[in-house]
């Protein structure tokens, strides 16, 4: 009731513009490092006329890789366009798992062929089978190395980017994703209970410490239920659970409870925390709303545009249908 | 009694009591203080098995316990499940205890369980080690010769020692040769399929899976792992046992069901819940957690919430007063009797409100995925605690397993942690009340009150 409530007032006094401008922010949940604010479509219109893309999980199947650094995706939806998230990763045991190093614009029932992909398992042989496969995400720390070497031809090259990101674990086994994955997965789930899916919620803004570190979009709300436990648990959890155990500490207004007077007082108290916390996150997110003019174009398919950013230390791609933004991922550059 | 004693006891009672000193101090103030209701403990079913030990021990070696009959310690046994009533009377072998009343108390668990031939076939080893202890190898010995060399002497000695003390003394003795390694033609199924699997493990399908291994490893070693996995009962038996109201708003959940569809079977099982259990008198404000992490998902789907709102109908129709605040959820639990997990978690404002009434006690029944800056509701209480509001607060925490977490979803050190696997947990909740309520010296009748509300099934 009362987030339905916080996004109906939210809705009328958006503070979001440019990129965002279709967005209005919820309230500001957090777990351990990692703090996220909701994203919601201003209009339910909008909502309607995104239902043509498809979510990803269930309309995604891989074909197979016929080569290593290659892979063979399809859209199984026979009605609606597929966007497949930036730095998506397959795994499978006992063959090479492969991570795309670009979003992906698959038409209805549509086959592509990325020969631009990662190998993430250094030293495993075999290619990735036929399957509906779920899949998980890069990292947030690898999701620069991975930005920088899209359309590079080597299927090696994430792995020295992945040797260095698995000892800052202390887990030394080079380019094996799969080898950091294991041992801390118990670790990273808490912050896909913790941080719940809204309804209608399309989008979010990712907070690392009190800093703003990403910024997520999806086409529509069945999409977002989808990717957002991906996104919590494999690229930012990875990033909070690892800044929690370098000690950061959120950067997180106190409620003072000096000279408490009654119950009222201390709820005024904590509302207000809460108030100048939100305010404070907010303009962040207020400062990556003029990136679209930075962006650069990539790719045109399925009556889709795919654009890239890389400006003032953030990095990132976002998918425009005519005008209206449908998909973005933007990520800060250094952490 | 101190009630300060039943505290501590439900504070610690699922915690493995091993070289724990103060614990081991506490069951002995326990069994002196009351040793009746020492004695009904022994059946406690949320009770880890080392407290349980403990208390057979006592009962048997405290002079307090005494006035106890060993009949009904046996009877108090048998309420346990043959296997765990074997493993508690196991502790008089480990601690080499060696008096009439453990000796009697001991055969007359064993020779007399209606189950004695399947402890002998799926732990027979840990049987003939307990028998040779409460007889003595020299009698033991004696019996050994006397079932392989039937005589007229040997018949009165057997029926002296052990038989008298079995309901079907021909079952016994066939049990007794197993356990001493005479041979024998088996009647019973379990003893037969045992021997059976000796010479061929498929005939010992549906054994326990530890004894199948057992053999596997002295007969069958080429016999591969799996297949005695595929062949033991163990993994019917481990299935979830969830109580009634759970499985239903579970099923619900899942099925999405509308609530006039069951609201007629929910009243019925409830009623059923709630028989046993007598009226607790008090103002309880429950804060009830329906955001959507209460969810869950995998095999622990719609678990968590399904249990919360199984604890909330109990308790509802087990306190006089009890005043219900939301967080999140479809609908409002006091309109709707199935809302559904959504919204985020903001437990401080809930806690505040709830504060308002003064209710005597606060439950916050919560996963403790507190998401709405973490750490308002501890600095919540502990503003309510300035402001003089000192009644206790407990956080409810609704786990699928036992072995779950809870460090960094434990909402502060001000809130008293409650783990609930099952919707029987009601019973400690209504108890702590109970006890929150009463005096510091709880009178005889009290701690029979006491006793109804944790044991009474």
């Amino acid at each position: 009731m009362m987030e339905i409530q916080v996004k109906q007032e939210a809705e009328e006094t958006s503070p979001l513009t440019g990129l965002l401008a279709h967005l209005a922010p919820g309230p500001l949940v957090s777990w351990g490092m990692l703090e996220v604010i909701g994203l919601f479509p201003v209009s339910t219109e909008q909502e309607q006329s995104r239902t043509r893309f498809v979510p990803p999980m269930r309309s995604l199947e891989v074909v197979g890789s016929p080569g290593y650094g290659t892979l063979v995706l399809r859209n199984r939806a026979s009605d609606g366009v597929l966007v497949l998230p930036m730095h998506v990763a397959f795994f499978q045991p006992g063959v090479q798992n492969h991570a795309t190093s670009r979003v992906l614009l698959l038409d209805a029932g549509e086959t592509l062929t990325a020969d631009d992909c990662f190998c993430i398992q250094q030293a495993q042989g075999g290619t990735l089978r036929q399957a509906q496969q779920r899949f998980c995400m890069l990292p947030l720390e690898l999701r620069r190395a991975a930005f920088e070497l899209q359309g590079v031809k080597d299927f090696r090259r994430l792995w020295t980017a992945i040797a260095a990101y698995s000892r800052r674990y202390g887990i030394n086994y080079g380019g094996h994703l799969e080898r950091w994955l294991r041992p801390n997965f118990a670790q990273l789930l808490p912050y896909r209970h913790a941080l719940e899916w809204l309804p209608a919620q399309v989008g979010a803004a990712f907070f690392l410490a009190g800093t703003l570190v990403g910024v997520e979009v999806a086409p529509n709300s069945t999409y977002w239920a989808e990717l957002l436990p991906v996104l919590l648990i494999y690229c930012y959890g990875s990033a909070a659970l690892l800044a929690g155990r370098q000690h950061c500490a959120p950067s997180r207004p106190t409620l003072n409870l000096e000279g408490l007077r009654d119950l009222d007082d201390l709820q005024q108290r904590l509302a207000e925390a809460r108030r100048r916390e939100q305010r404070a996150h907010l303009a962040q997110l207020c400062t990556v709303a003029s990136l679209h003019k930075q962006a650069r174009p990539a790719e045109e398919h399925a009556g889709l545009r795919l654009l890239s950013i890389s400006h003032d230390g953030w990095l990132g791609q976002m998918v425009y249908a005519g005008s209206e933004l449908v998909y973005l991922s933007l990520f800060r550059s250094e952490l | 009694m101190d009630k300060k004693l039943l505290i501590e006891y439900l504070n610690c009672r699922q915690i493995p009591l091993t070289g724990q000193e103060q614990m081991v101090t506490l069951h002995r103030r326990l069994c002196e203080a009351a040793p009746e209701f020492y004695l009904y403990l022994l059946a406690d079913p949320f009770a880890d098995l080392s407290h349980k030990r403990e208390m057979l021990a006592n009962l048997i070696r405290l002079p307090a316990a005494h006035t106890v009959t060993r009949q009904r310690i046996v009877e108090q046994l048998r309420v346990l499940p043959a296997e765990e009533a074997l493993l508690v009377a196991d502790v008089i072998r480990q601690r080499r205890i060696n008096n009439r009343r453990a000796r009697e108390i001991g055969l007359q668990l064993l020779i007399g369980h209606e189950q004695f031939p399947q402890l002998a076939a799926a732990r027979r080893q840990r049987v003939t080690l307990l028998l040779k202890h409460l007889l003595g190898e020299r009698t033991w010995s004696s019996v050994r010769r006397f079932l392989a060399q039937p005589s007229e002497v040997g018949e009165k000695f057997l029926q002296r020692e052990l038989l008298h003390y079995a309901p079907d003394p021909a079952l016994a003795r066939e049990t007794l040769c197993f356990l001493a390694g005479v041979p024998f033609d088996p009647t019973d199924p379990t003893l037969a399929k045992r021997i059976a699997a000796r010479e061929q493990l498929e005939h010992g399908e549906g054994l326990p899976r530890e004894t199948l291994f057992g053999l596997r490893g002295i007969y069958h070693r080429d016999v591969p792992a799996s297949r005695v996995r595929s062949l033991s009962a163990s993994a019917a038996r481990s299935e979830r046992q969830d109580g009634p109201l759970t499985v239903l708003y579970r099923e619900a959940l899942h099925r999405g069901v509308k609530s006039e569809e069951y609201s007629e079977e929910l009243w019925r099982r409830t009623e059923q819940a709630v028989a046993s259990l007598p009226l607790i008198e008090g103002r309880l404000a429950v804060v009830l957690d329906l955001s959507a992490s209460m969810a869950s998902s995998g095999e622990r789907a719609y678990h968590p919430v399904a249990l919360a709102l199984a604890l909330v109908q109990l308790l509802q129709q087990r306190v006089t007063s009890v005043m219900l605040y939301q967080v999140g959820g479809s609908a409002l639990a006091s309109e709707e009797l199935l809302p559904k997990p959504r919204g985020v978690t903001d437990l401080a404002s809930a806690l505040l409100e709830a504060a308002r009434t003064q209710p005597q006690a606060i439950l916050l029944i919560t996963d403790g995925y507190e998401n709405v800056r973490p750490g308002d509701a501890a600095l919540v209480l502990q503003g309510m605690r300035l402001l003089g509001l000192a009644m206790p607060v407990y956080q409810v925490v609704p786990v699928y397993s036992r072995s779950e977490q809870l460090q960094q979803r434990h909402l502060g050190g001000d809130f008293q942690l409650l783990l609930v696997h099952h919707e029987q947990g009601v019973r400690e909740v209504l108890t702590r009340l109970f006890l929150d309520y009463a005096a510091e010296s709880i009178s005889p009748v009290e701690v029979e009150q006491v006793q109804q509300l944790l044991l009474t099934r």
